[in-house]
């Protein structure tokens, strides 16, 4: 208690040395005075007493100044020693060193790169004021799902609210720009004028949007750029404000510049008003295609304002059309969002990682005990020398933080190259403007993430060497013992290896099957040889009504027909592989009630669509021409899916009337599924109807005689013939479109293969390690035992067992871990659901395989060793 | 095996002080003005030496200090001996009497007994 209370004392003096320094210098002073007293008392005058007594203390400053020296020499000494030795040892050893080294850099550094990207797109805040209290809100459906905003329905937020002090309604669209080099399609965002305010941020020139600019008739042609296109196109020049843009053929009046980090998406490149007309579609309470920031006040939960956004739409529920009766408003923070789809990849990609880091780790703390078994004389020499067991382990572990930091050194490098290649291989896949990067933030992970596992793998080592039974090691005549609780901490720590590799082994497994099943899985149509694109004309000017817009459709599907090398000539609404997509509700015809119970897909589709993309009609026929004229019936081609949702197998739905978008349509045929979204996950249920009834976006699909790219100049050439001025935009072969859409799958497949197949060599490594150093120190039983006459055959089995023994226990571990992430995953990762057996019997066979080759190594160089020359060597 | 001579010095003067705090607590200069009493003047403790070795004895819990006033009113360090350092005051005691002891009997030992 006093030793403790001695050791705070000291503590206690380190941080407050100048209030000490200066109780020393009084107490001295004291002690000078008294000893004057002294002598005056005893007869002397006071000045000559006062001199001798100086004189005989000698100066009080020199006086602290030594104790001072002294305090803090021995405290430099000791860390000082600590270092000096411990570098010492790591030269004397330069192989383990540099093994040990490596090891860690790999470690460190993949947990560092996937850390940056985990930081840039989970942690780091957005880069507006006060982020947090940006809030992302919806409109919720009938089931609860999240649904696109109308602008209806963000008219009676806006108005009624009062938990927010802004909120802002966008949506991204296309535009044609034309007056630079040639005509473009180009990526715009059409903001309400609150924009700004609700991000907190002010255009860099000119002005922000103004209420004035929204209302209908108001300066409706006003437009911001971004900070980029107005560097790329205007030079970054003042004058730049004032000019104009011909958008869609009208005018835009340029009146500011947002600062680039307003916006997250690096394709939008212009902001214009978003005008809420009523009678147009963006004020209805049926087109769903906004989304809606808010900036809560300071102080306001998210919880009241979801709540009362909830009771003002039931309040106005009157003006709400049928469909919409039940439906709600739900929201979340903004950041939360934009992380949603990469978010959990992300973590569970670092969780893999740390896997690997923590098998690392365990290598080294190998590594380590090895060598504090070899070192034990030396070790129990410096205790009998005095050296108290605490500062045995602190040598240890300023080794273990120096090899660890040194290891963090090295994985810097090793994280720039890895982060290099990770944002080359997800481009696309991460939200734009938060690119991973080392930043202060990542390289302070580094640091801590260093010494963390430093202090992880040298514990144990550490605690070891600081238990040797001192007798023991002096007495014993062999270079090291065969301390039976040190080969424990080894086989345990090979245990915990075998089972980490075992997780990895089984996830990468899992991906590997995922993949296999997608890219085989017939998509249900042809890809090859088909040049796909888009071509919305603008809204404005001779495309602004329906009619005139299909005419143009049919014109130019002609006009491609007759270019040479063409087949066929198909449009769409979207593109295959295009992340977009429209939906309704539907239900049968003569069940009212069942109105809002599901949602389907809809795509509106000209004539020789299926038979463009080689996809399948099943019954029935496909889309005709007449179809796509005015006054022609409405009539819909549904797919399998649907078809096997709404009707039993021995009802024939053609004839049958379905009701989608408040309409009765005519089921006229029955089409194959196709993947022609996406090819990871099963169709939804799809209804396609005449692209007529929806003309407003328009795609091409090309079918073409060879390679669809050869035929781009013609086919262009083709469009431009009809109108010069209309962008062909996305243009690629549909095959390539289809690979890309495998890109983030791809990615994670390759990733956690890579994670795999490090911790299998680390591992690798690691038993071989392990299997040696036991090898070497039961060469003395092992010679006695072929002395006796044991075969070499059977130390090789003797040995392999051994090792065996540590692969069971491991891959035991290893699957019940295993099982357990694939129960807590499985809301991420739907297609997991249980262990496959085949994936786990490969994985077993692999880690067996590998284990046996770790082992029969050293087992045969131990039936090499002449029993009688090791016995003698003892 | 020996420690070296400044060791033993370092020994002696712990001891030393232990000894003149045995009876009641003490600033340094008393301290100092005890032990030189004890000795009856053989032994001066050099004064650079005497400060330094009661603060690693504070630290290492042998004696604890504390403000308060001297003989004549003046502010002054206070040294008391603790429970842990009477008993390393006593074992050390206990080990010093065993070796002059020894010694004594070697030195002591009649020409006869030595073989």
């Amino acid at each position: 208690m006093l030793k403790l209370k001695g050791f705070l004392t000291r503590i206690g003096r380190t941080f407050r040395s100048r209030k000490f320094e200066h109780e020393m210098a009084e107490e001295m002073q004291f002690h000078v005075e008294a000893e004057t007293e002294l002598r005056v008392a005893r007869g002397e005058d006071p000045v000559t007493a006062s001199r001798r007594a100086k004189a005989m203390f000698g100066s009080i400053d020199a006086r602290t100044e030594e104790v001072r020296e002294r305090r803090l020499l021995a405290a430099w000494d000791s860390v000082g020693q600590d270092m000096r030795f411990a570098l010492r040892m790591m030269q004397k050893s330069p192989g383990f060193t540099l093994v040990a080294v490596i090891t860690l850099a790999l470690g460190i550094g993949a947990n560092t790169a996937i850390f940056s990207a985990v930081d840039a797109v989970l942690l780091r805040p957005l880069p507006y004021p006060d982020p947090d209290r940006l809030i992302s809100v919806h409109e919720t459906g009938a089931n609860r799902n999240r649904n696109s905003v109308s602008g209806a329905a963000y008219k009676d937020w806006r108005d009624y609210q009062t938990h927010f002090e802004a909120t802002t309604i966008y949506t991204n669209d296309y535009f044609d720009l034309t007056g630079f080099n040639q005509p473009e399609k180009i990526s715009t965002l059409s903001v309400s004028h609150e924009f700004g305010e609700v991000f907190g941020l002010s255009p860099l020139r000119g002005r922000d949007f103004v209420l004035a600019d929204e209302v209908v008739g108001g300066q409706n042609n006003v437009v911001i750029l971004t900070e980029l296109f107005w560097h790329t196109r205007f030079g970054g020049e003042d004058s730049a404000i004032g000019k104009t843009l011909t958008i869609d053929g009208t005018p835009f009046e340029i009146i500011g510049v947002y600062p680039s980090q307003i916006w997250h998406q690096t394709n939008v490149e212009i902001f214009i008003p978003h005008v809420l007309a009523v009678g147009t579609y963006q004020a209805s309470h049926h087109v769903h295609r906004g989304s809606v920031i808010g900036r809560l006040k300071t102080g306001a939960s998210l919880e009241a304002a979801v709540a009362e956004l909830n009771a003002v739409k039931q309040d106005r529920n009157d003006t709400y059309p049928d469909f919409k009766q039940n439906w709600g408003v739900g929201a979340r923070p903004f950041q939360l969002a934009l992380a949603e789809r990469s978010g959990p990849f992300l973590l569970i990609l670092l969780g893999a990682v740390s896997l690997v880091l923590m098998i690392a780790c365990a290598n080294v703390a190998n590594l380590l005990l090895a060598r504090t078994n070899a070192r034990q004389r030396e070790i129990a020499l410096r205790s009998a020398l005095g050296a108290s067991g605490n500062r045995i382990m602190r040598q240890v572990i300023t080794e273990s933080l120096i090899l660890a930091l040194l290891g963090g050194l090295v994985g810097i490098i090793f994280a720039e190259l890895g982060l290099n290649l990770f944002t080359h291989l997800s481009s696309g896949m991460l939200p734009a403007t938060m690119p991973p990067q080392l930043d202060l933030r990542v390289l302070t992970f580094s640091l801590i993430a260093s010494c963390g596992t430093g202090l992880i793998f040298g514990i144990i080592p550490a605690w070891k060497s600081q238990r040797t039974d001192l007798n023991q090691a002096l007495k014993s005549n062999s270079g090291g013992t065969t301390d039976g609780s040190r080969n424990r901490s080894q086989s345990t720590l090979i245990i915990a290896e075998v089972a980490l590799t075992t997780v990895l082994l089984i996830g990468t497994g899992f991906l590997v099957k995922d993949m296999v099943r997608t890219v085989t899985t017939a998509p249900g149509f042809n890809p090859n040889n088909v040049l796909m694109f888009d071509l919305t004309p603008p809204y404005s000017g001779r495309y602004n009504e329906p009619n005139a817009r299909m005419q143009f459709l049919d014109q130019v599907r002609a006009e491609i027909e007759a270019v040479p090398g063409v087949i066929k000539v198909a449009t769409a609404d979207d593109l295959p592989f295009g992340n977009d997509g429209q939906g309704y509700y539907y239900s049968l015809e003569e069940e009212p009630e069942t109105r809002t119970d599901r949602t389907g897909r809809i795509k509106y589709v000209s004539q020789n669509y299926f038979e463009t993309l080689g996809g399948n009609i099943v019954k029935g026929r496909s889309i005709l021409p007449q179809d796509n004229t005015t006054g022609a019936a409405k009539v819909m081609v549904i797919n399998q899916v649907m078809a096997q949702t709404l009707f039993a197998a021995d009802e024939d739905p053609i004839g049958r009337l379905i009701n989608a978008n408040n309409e009765p349509w005519e089921i006229v045929g029955i089409a194959a599924d196709m993947r022609i979204d996406n090819l990871h996950s099963e169709p939804s249920a799809t209804f396609f109807v005449p692209h007529w009834e929806f003309p407003w976006y328009s795609t091409f699909m090309v079918r073409t005689v060879g390679d669809p790219s050869a035929l781009t100049k013609s086919i262009s050439a083709a469009v431009h013939r009809f109108d010069p001025n209309l962008p062909l935009d996305q243009l690629q072969p549909l095959a390539q479109a289809m690979a890309d859409s495998l890109g983030p799958q791809k990615l994670m497949l390759r990733l956690i293969g890579a994670f795999a197949s490090t911790a299998l060599l680390l591992a690798c490594i690691g038993f071989y390690g392990v299997m040696s150093y036991a090898v070497v120190n039961r060469r003395r039983e092992l010679s006695i035992r072929m002395a006796l006459g044991a075969a070499g055959n059977d130390l090789i089995r003797l040995v392999i067992g051994g090792g065996a023994r540590l692969l069971g226990w491991g891959l035991l571990v290893g699957l019940v871990l295993s099982a357990l992430a694939t129960f807590g995953l499985n809301s991420h990762l739907p297609n997991i659901n249980k262990l496959d057996p085949l994936i786990v019997l490969t994985t077993v066979m692999t880690l067996a395989g590998v284990t046996v080759g770790a082992c029969w190594f050293p087992a045969r160089r131990a039936t090499r060793a002449n029993p009688i020359e090791a016995l003698r060597a003892e | 095996m020996a420690k070296d001579r400044s060791d033993l010095l370092q020994g002696t003067l712990d001891m030393l002080i232990l000894k003149a705090l045995q009876l009641q607590p003490m600033h340094g200069f008393g301290i100092s003005v005890r032990i030189r009493q004890i000795s009856e003047d053989v032994l001066r403790v050099e004064q650079g030496s005497l400060y330094p070795a009661l603060y690693r004895l504070e630290e290492q819990g042998w004696i604890t200090s504390d403000w308060g006033v001297s003989e004549n009113n003046r502010k002054a360090k206070f040294y008391e001996i603790t429970k842990l350092g009477r008993k390393q005051l006593t074992q050390e005691t206990a080990n010093w009497e065993r070796l002059s002891l020894a010694v004594n009997q070697i030195l002591g030992a009649k020409r006869e007994d030595l073989g």
